[in-house]
C-alpha cells in the first residue's frame, strides 16, 4: 500500500481524545470497567470535550466544559447546545458541526477568527468580571454506527496574553529599530555594523557613498572586504577586527587619517572608530565602525602644516620649523654628545637686485639661490630661509672641518652663479657664518646668535667670506645687543628724547679762519641715563633708522638757531652736522633739508654737513648729487675720518667738499709714532693742494697741538674746552632747549 | 506507470474544478475581493516530476495548510502560497494592519489553519457531494518549506512511491497581490476507486 | 421572451470539459430529442461553431483556455440577441453572480445536474 501509517483520528490532545476514539470504535466490546475508565480520563482532561450525536445532542459533557461553562453533566446531557447557551452566534460552529455530522469534515476554529466561541470563562473570577475565556476549538467527525462529532475547546489565554506580549514587544523594539534606523541614516558619518563573525549586517547611506558599495551588495560580506584600508598604515587588518570582537577594546584613528579603497578603487581618506556591540551578558554581538570622509581636511592639514613649516616663495622650510629642528639638534647635541653645524648664509647682492630691478626681480633671486643651495646640501641636512635674503643650513652629524668644507663650497658656487635679469647680469655673493652645535650649547637662541654674529663678521670682514665663530668676535657680540636698540632708538624719536652736544673745533692756522663747533648727538634712555653714539648709531643704520635720526638732528639745529638767531649771528658760528652714508642716498633727506631751510629761514652758510669717507665712497654716485646740491644751497661739506679707507685719495677729485678731518686713529698717537705723523702729514698736504681746509680730531695735548701747528693743519678738536668764555655762553643759552653744549665729549 | 484516459483526466478536473470553485469561493468571501482561478490541470507522474511541475514556485518557500484524507481513496488537499504572502494573506484577513511581527505568531498560525480548513473543506465537502463514499478527514496542519519538501515530508505520499495523481489550480486575488496553489494529491492505488466514482457519478463511460 | 419560429431548436453548449458537456447535451436531449446541440470546447471553437447558426439557447463555462465565458458570452450576446443563455461554472464567487445578473444571463453552479439543466431548457 502506498500510503504512510494512518494518523491517529484526532491529532491534539491526544491521550484524552485517542482513548475515547478507541473506546467508542469498540463500543460493543468495552466492559463496564473499560467504560468508566473512559469517562474517568475524558473528565481529567484540562480541556473541554463535548461529543454530540447525529442530532446534536449531547453525549458527552467532560467536568472541565461544566466548570468552565457552569452549566453541569446532569444539565447538559441529552441536550442541543444551543438551548444551553441561548446566545451562541457563532455560525462557524454550527457550520463546523454540519460539515463533521454531516460530511465528516473536521474543522479548526482558530482564536483569531473566533475568540470566545463558547461563553466559557476560565476561572470564577473571570466570571465575575465577565471576562470571556479565549478559545480554539475543533470540531471533528467521529463516525461509528452513527454519525457523531467531537467538540474539545482549549483555553489560550495564557497564549493570547503571551501573542499580545510579544507584539507588543515586538512594535516597540520595531519602533526603536525605526528610531534607530533614523538616527542612523540621518547622521553625517557613515556608520557600518556587523554580526558576531565581522560579516556587515548594517550601513547607513553616508557608508554606502563612501565606500561605493550598497548595503544591498555589502550584506553578510567580511568587514575588511568592505572597509579595506591600504598602505603601510594599514588600520584594520582581519587580525584587529578579531582582536576587537574578542577582547573588545575601541580602537580609533583619530587625528590619523587612513586611506580607505572603496569599491571604484577611489581612495579615500577617513578617520574611524571601531568598537563592539555588545549583549546583556557582555558577549560580543558584533562590530560597529564609525567613519568619515576626512580627505579635504587631509588636502586641507597637509597644506596648512605645509605653510606652517614652508616658506611659499622659495619652498624651503621656513623660520619656525628651521627653528624646531635646531631646538631638537640642541637637544641632541648636549644629550647624545653629537655634533652639528649651523651655517648662517646672507647674500650680499640682495638689496642692489631688488632696489634696481624690483620686488619681481629680487624673489626670483631668492628662488634661484634656493635652488643652488638645494642642490648643495645632502638629504639629511636641513635647509631654510630665515626671512629676507638670509638663509641657514643645519648639517646632521656633521664636524666643523666637514662643515667648513661644505660651506665653502656653497659660497664659491654662488660666487660663480650669475643671475640674469632683463639685459643685466649680476654678480652674487655670499656672507656665512658658521657655528657648531655641541655639548656645550645651552640653546638654540645661543647657537642662532653665534651664527648670526659670525655672519655678521663675515660680512663686515669685505663680505664673499666665510667665518667661523670665535669667542672673540666682538663686533659680533656687540651686534647681538641690536634688536633691543630698535625700540629704544624708535621710543626716543617719538617722545624726543635725543639731546644734543656741541664740541668745538677751533682754528690754529691763524689767518682768521672762524672756530665752528660739531653737533653731537646723545639719547637719553628711559632711566635717564645718556647714551653715547657709538652705542645705538651702528644699530639705527642697520635697521633703518639713522634717516629718521638724521633727519631729527638737522631739524632740531635749525630749529635752535632759529631761536638764538641773534647770539649765533653775533657769534658768527658754523655747526656742523653728521650725516649717514644712507642718508646721502635718500632724496627724502635732500628734499627734508630744503624744506627745513625754507622753514626756518637759517643762512645755510650757517650749517656745515660732514659726511664719512667710508659712507661717500659706498654710494659715490648719490653722495656727489647731494654734496652738489647741499653745496649750491649754501652749507659747507666736511669728509670725516678721512684715511680710513685706504683709495682714499682717488675719490677725493670727485667730491667737491670744503674740508677734510683727519682720523683720529693717526691724530692721537702721532707725537709718538711717525708713520702716523707722516700719515697726518701727507693727508694734510694732499687736502691743502686740493685746495680744502684739513682738521685734526682726537687732539689731546699740547705736544700734539705744536706737532699740527708746525705742519700748517688748519682745526683742531679737541677733547677738553679751550675756549671757555665762549661755551659757557653758548650753554647758558641754549639751557632749555636742550641744545647741551659739553666741554668735554665721553 | 498507469496513464489516464482522457475521460478520467476529464472527469477528475471537472470533479477538482468545481470542488475549488466553492472553495475560492469562500476564500473569496473572507478576503472580501474576486478570486481569478486557471484552468484546473490533472497529471499523473511520479513524485520527482511533481516536485518541478509547479515551476513559478519549486525554487520558494512554501507555507501550506494541509489536509489528509483517506477511506475509498486517499491523499492530501493542500493549499499553499509564498512563505513571505502567508503573512499577509493573515492580516488581510485579521484586518490587521500592525505588522510588528515579521513572522507568523503561534495564533496567527492557528489562524492561516482555520483559513485554509474553510477552503478545503468548501472543496473537499463539495467533493463528498458527488461522490457516495465517505472518507476519513484529519485536521488540518501548517507546515513550511520547499514544494519538494513538502511533497515527500508532509503528505501521506510513500517515498517510494511510483507515480502520483496531481491535481493543480493557481488561484491570484489581485488587490493583495496573493497568488497560490490548490492541490489534491493521490495516490495511484486510488486511481481505480476513483474511476468507479467518477463512472458512477457522470453516469457516462468513454 | 423567446419566439421560437423555428420548427427544428438548435443550442450550443460550450466547455472545456468534455464530460460537462456531455452532460448537459444528455439531459437536454431527455426532454428536447430534437434539439439539434452544437459544441464548442472554447471561445475560438464557439465562434468557428456558431457561423451561420441560429441558436436559442447557449450555455458557457466560465472557466476556459483562452477567452473566459463571460467575454465570449459577450459576443455570443451581439451574434444571437434572442438567445437564451446561461453561465454554466464551478466559480460560484458572487462577484461572477452578479456580473452574469447584470448581463442578462442564467447563472447555473457546477456540479450540473438533471434539474438544473432541466430548469433552463425548459
Amino acid at each position: 500500500m502506498g500510503r504512510k501509517t494512518t494518523k491517529q483520528l484526532i491529532a491534539k490532545n491526544e491521550t484524552g481524545s485517542t482513548t475515547l476514539a478507541k473506546t467508542n470504535g469498540c463500543s460493543n466490546l468495552v466492559t463496564e470497567s473499560q467504560a468508566f475508565l473512559a469517562k474517568a480520563l475524558v473528565d481529567l482532561c484540562e480541556v473541554g470535550i463535548i461529543v454530540l450525536d447525529s442530532d446534536e445532542r449531547i453525549t458527552v459533557w467532560n467536568q472541565w466544559i461544566a466548570r468552565c461553562s457552569a452549566v453541569s453533566q446532569k444539565e447538559a446531557i441529552g441536550e442541543q447546545l444551543d438551548k444551553i447557551f441561548e446566545n451562541i452566534t457563532s455560525f462557524r460552529l454550527k457550520q463546523a458541526i454540519k460539515d463533521a455530522i454531516n460530511h465528516g469534515i473536521p474543522s479548526v476554529l482558530s482564536q483569531k477568527f473566533n475568540p470566545n466561541v463558547l461563553p466559557l470563562y476560565s476561572t470564577e473570577r473571570d466570571r465575575q468580571n465577565s471576562k470571556l475565556m479565549s478559545q480554539m476549538v475543533t470540531v471533528k467527525p467521529y463516525q461509528t454506527s452513527r454519525k457523531q462529532c467531537v467538540i474539545q475547546i482549549i483555553d489560550v489565554s495564557s497564549a493570547v496574553t503571551r501573542d499580545g506580549m510579544l507584539r507588543s514587544q515586538a512594535a516597540h523594539s520595531r519602533q526603536q529599530a525605526l528610531h534607530t534606523k533614523a538616527i542612523l541614516s540621518s547622521i553625517v558619518d557613515a556608520v557600518v555594523t556587523t554580526d558576531e563573525s565581522a560579516n556587515i549586517d548594517y550601513m547607513n547611506g553616508v557608508a554606502e557613498n563612501i565606500t561605493g558599495w550598497t548595503f544591498e551588495k555589502a550584506k553578510g560580506k567580511s568587514l575588511d572586504q568592505i572597509f579595506n584600508l591600504s598602505g603601510d598604515n594599514s588600520g584594520l587588518s582581519e587580525k584587529e577586527i578579531l582582536a576587537c570582537l574578542e577582547n573588545g577594546p575601541a580602537t580609533t584613528s583619530k587625528g590619523k587619517a587612513l586611506a580607505l579603497i572603496g569599491l571604484n578603487k577611489k581612495r579615500i581618506m577617513i578617520e574611524h572608530s571601531l568598537n563592539v556591540i555588545r549583549n546583556s551578558k557582555q558577549e560580543s554581538k558584533g562590530l560597529v565602525v564609525i567613519f568619515r570622509d576626512v580627505t579635504k581636511e587631509n588636502i586641507l592639514n597637509e597644506k596648512i602644516s605645509w605653510q606652517a613649516s614652508h616658506d611659499e616663495l622659495t619652498r624651503l622650510n621656513n623660520r619656525y620649523s628651521f627653528d624646531l629642528k635646531l631646538a631638537q639638534m640642541v637637544e641632541q647635541a648636549t644629550v647624545e654628545n653629537q655634533v652639528h653645524v649651523l651655517v648662517y648664509l646672507d647674500l650680499d647682492q640682495f638689496k642692489i637686485v631688488n632696489d634696481t630691478c624690483g620686488h619681481v626681480a629680487g624673489d626670483e633671486l631668492l628662488k634661484q639661490v634656493s635652488d643652488l643651495l638645494r642642490n648643495q646640501v645632502r638629504e639629511r641636512d636641513f635647509l631654510a630661509r630665515l626671512g629676507g635674503d638670509e638663509f641657514g643650513i643645519l648639517f646632521f652629524n656633521c664636524n666643523v672641518k666637514s662643515g667648513l668644507r661644505i660651506a665653502e663650497k656653497i659660497r664659491l658656487s654662488i660666487q660663480d652663479f650669475r643671475f640674469g635679469w632683463q639685459d643685466k647680469s649680476f654678480c652674487v655673493s655670499a656672507s656665512i657664518g658658521l657655528v657648531e652645535i655641541n655639548q656645550h650649547c645651552e640653546s638654540a637662541k645661543y647657537v642662532l646668535g653665534k651664527a648670526d654674529a659670525a655672519c655678521y663678521v663675515a660680512k663686515d670682514s669685505g663680505r664673499n667670506t666665510l667665518h667661523l665663530y670665535q669667542q672673540k668676535d666682538n663686533i659680533a657680540a656687540e651686534r647681538h645687543g641690536e634688536m633691543t636698540w630698535i625700540s629704544r632708538i624708535q621710543k626716543a624719536l617719538d617722545n624726543d628724547r635725543f639731546i644734543l652736544y656741541a664740541q668745538p673745533i677751533v682754528a690754529i692756522s691763524g689767518n682768521g679762519d672762524r672756530d665752528y663747533f660739531e653737533v653731537l648727538i646723545r639719547l637719553v634712555d628711559e632711566d635717564n641715563s645718556i647714551i653715547p653714539p657709538g652705542a645705538f648709531i651702528p644699530a639705527a643704520e642697520r635697521f633703518g633708522l639713522i634717516g629718521a635720526v638724521d633727519r631729527w638732528v638737522i631739524e632740531k639745529v635749525l630749529q635752535t638757531i632759529k631761536s638764538h638767531r641773534q647770539f649765533f649771528e653775533h657769534e658768527g658760528c658754523q655747526l656742523a652736522i653728521n650725516l649717514s652714508g644712507t642718508s646721502l642716498a635718500s632724496k627724502e633727506t635732500l628734499n627734508f633739508i630744503v624744506q627745513c631751510f625754507k622753514q626756518y629761514k637759517v643762512p645755510a652758510s650757517m650749517i656745515r654737513f660732514e659726511i664719512t669717507e667710508t659712507a661717500a665712497i659706498t654710494n659715490l654716485t648719490s653722495a656727489n648729487h647731494f654734496i652738489q646740491k647741499v653745496k649750491a644751497l649754501g652749507c659747507s661739506l666736511s669728509l670725516d675720518d678721512f684715511g680710513s679707507g685706504l683709495s682714499s685719495f682717488a675719490y677725493l677729485k670727485n667730491l667737491p667738499v670744503d674740508s677734510l678731518k683727519i682720523d683720529g686713529a693717526f691724530v692721537k698717537d702721532m707725537h709718538i709714532d711717525p708713520i702716523d705723523e707722516a700719515m697726518v702729514s701727507s693727508i694734510n698736504q694732499v687736502g691743502h693742494v686740493m685746495g680744502l681746509k684739513t682738521v685734526a680730531e682726537f687732539v689731546e695735548n699740547d705736544e700734539i697741538i705744536t706737532l699740527l701747528k708746525s705742519m700748517g693743519v688748519d682745526y683742531i678738536q679737541v677733547m677738553e674746552c679751550i675756549n671757555r668764555n665762549c661755551l659757557s655762553i653758548l650753554q647758558e643759552n641754549c639751557k632749555n632747549t636742550f641744545f647741551h653744549v659739553s666741554i668735554s665729549a665721553q | 506507470m498507469e496513464k489516464l484516459t482522457e475521460f478520467q483526466k476529464d472527469a477528475i478536473a471537472e470533479i477538482l474544478n468545481i470542488g475549488m470553485g466553492v472553495a475560492a469561493a469562500s476564500l473569496s468571501e473572507m478576503v472580501q475581493e474576486p478570486v481569478y482561478l486557471s484552468v484546473p490541470a490533472v497529471e499523473l507522474l511520479s513524485q520527482q516530476k511533481a516536485a518541478s511541475k509547479i515551476k513559478d514556485i519549486a525554487s520558494e518557500n512554501l507555507s501550506a495548510v494541509i489536509e489528509s484524507f483517506d477511506g475509498a481513496f486517499s491523499g492530501d488537499a493542500m493549499l499553499i502560497f509564498p512563505e513571505s504572502q502567508s503573512l499577509v494573506l493573515v492580516r488581510a484577513l485579521l484586518k490587521d494592519e500592525d505588522m510588528a511581527l515579521e513572522v507568523l505568531s503561534e495564533m496567527e498560525q492557528e489562524a492561516l489553519i482555520e483559513v485554509g480548513n474553510v477552503i478545503l473543506n468548501a472543496c473537499l465537502g463539495s467533493l463528498a457531494n458527488i461522490f457516495n463514499r465517505s472518507l476519513n478527514y484529519q485536521l488540518p496542519t501548517y507546515a513550511q518549506g520547499s514544494f519538494k519538501e513538502l511533497l515527500s515530508q508532509q503528505t501521506r505520499l510513500e517515498r517510494e512511491s511510483e507515480g502520483i495523481l496531481l491535481l493543480n489550480m493557481h488561484f491570484l486575488m489581485k488587490e493583495t497581490n496573493i497568488d497560490g496553489y490548490f492541490i489534491i494529491l493521490m495516490d495511484v492505488a486510488s486511481l481505480n476507486e476513483l474511476s468507479k466514482e467518477l463512472e458512477n457519478y457522470f453516469g457516462t463511460s468513454t | 421572451m423567446s419566439k421560437l419560429n423555428m420548427s427544428k431548436q438548435s443550442m450550443l453548449v460550450v466547455d472545456d470539459s468534455r464530460l460537462s458537456r456531455l452532460m448537459v447535451k444528455s439531459f437536454t436531449e431527455k426532454c428536447h430529442p430534437t434539439w439539434e446541440i452544437d459544441e464548442a470546447a472554447d471561445a475560438n471553437d464557439a465562434i468557428e461553431v456558431s457561423v451561420n447558426k441560429d441558436y436559442s439557447h447557449i450555455t458557457v463555462d466560465y472557466n476556459m483556455p483562452g477567452m473566459n465565458g463571460i467575454d465570449l458570452i459577450g459576443l455570443l450576446k451581439n451574434k444571437f440577441p434572442d438567445a437564451k443563455i446561461a453561465l454554466i461554472t464551478a466559480n460560484i464567487q458572487n462577484t461572477l453572480k452578479s456580473e452574469s445578473e447584470e448581463m442578462g444571463v442564467s447563472f447555473i453552479s457546477k456540479p450540473i445536474t438533471e434539474e438544473k439543466i432541466i430548469s433552463f431548457v425548459g
